[in-house]
């Protein structure tokens, strides 16, 4: 009896462990081919550059994890003059804040099956929580993360209440990501 | 049977500490992201998986052929485990920094075949 019994639980322990070691592992990285783009009446522009971390795991997507960061310094506007004055201290003060830092903190799924990762934004050394909505293509190694979401560039103090330029900015993304 | 049952879960416990320990203070140093490549957790499972799959395969082998059966599993268990480290030696990864894989990983394909091999006795010696 206690033979047989050490048995099933070997046999099990084993099989436990197999399956377990053939998970493979989640982590991804964002790559070629990514864009963050804000827009508005004016101005408009995008974020060159994009890197960090990504753990997702289709299977049990609210497991994910995102880890992001954007160099300040990447900005372009179309206009020389105005990427030079969003380094400025009124606007993104890149000298101090010289990146936008965004690290989720948990992730759901909502009716239409896409993601709502919420997260804490940080950007020109103010962070605030933020939702922002994913919807997930490709499979295997291969991941891409789509979205749109708005930010109140008051919150955050990158510049001031002006009638040009809107308070919400809207946020176009794309970032594809694999291991 | 029993015998080989035991030293099959003591293998997978001692190896999967040692290897676990190991790689926890590796990593430690951040040396670079490796990690993400060669989690820890997979290491464990891997160790466990192995360990007790090869002392069933050692039991069923020296039950069929004997001692000269363990020996020939024991010798190609050994080829593959030094066969294997062209694995982390060749690996490239061109989206992370993988520098010291190949430092980080050949240890840990040595572990757990010594303490296999180390403890088999215990089964496989008795008293003349």
């Amino acid at each position: 009896m206690k033979k047989s019994l050490l048995f099933i639980v070997y046999i099990g322990l084993m099989v436990t462990s197999t399956s377990i070691a053939l998970i493979p592992t989640d982590d991804f990285k964002v790559t070629e081919g990514h864009s963050i783009a804000f827009k508005s009446a004016d101005p408009s522009g995008k974020f060159k550059e994009i890197s960090g971390d990504v753990s997702y795991n289709a299977s049990s997507p609210t497991s994910s994890t995102f880890n992001l960061k954007i160099p300040v310094n990447t900005i372009s506007t179309g206009n020389g003059m105005m990427n030079k004055k969003a380094m400025t201290k009124e606007w993104f003060d890149e000298e101090t804040y010289p990146s936008i830092k965004f690290k989720s903190t948990s992730v759901t799924k909502d009716g239409k099956g896409d993601l709502q990762i919420k997260g804490d934004l940080t950007l020109k050394g103010i962070t605030k929580e933020c939702t922002i909505p994913a919807s997930v293509s490709g499979s295997g190694s291969k991941i891409t993360f789509k979205g749109t979401f708005y930010v109140n560039r008051i919150d955050f103090k990158v510049g001031k209440k002006s009638e040009t330029v809107p308070d919400k900015m809207k946020i176009v993304y794309e970032l594809p990501v694999s291991k | 049977m029993k015998r080989f049952l035991f030293l099959g879960l003591i293998v997978a416990l001692l190896s999967s500490i040692v290897g676990a320990t190991y790689l926890y203070f590796f990593y430690g140093l951040e040396l670079d992201e490796s990690s993400k490549v060669l989690p820890i957790w997979k290491v464990v499972a891997i160790y466990t998986s192995i360990s007790l799959l090869i002392t069933l395969m050692s039991y069923v082998v020296f039950s069929k052929w004997g001692k000269w059966g363990v020996i020939i599993l024991n010798t190609v268990f050994s080829s593959i485990a030094i066969a294997s480290i062209a694995y982390p030696i060749t690996y490239v990864n061109q989206e992370i920094d993988t520098t010291f894989i190949a430092i980080a990983a050949i240890p840990v394909h040595f572990m757990m075949p010594l303490i296999w091999l180390s403890l088999q006795p215990i089964v496989l010696i008795q008293k003349p």
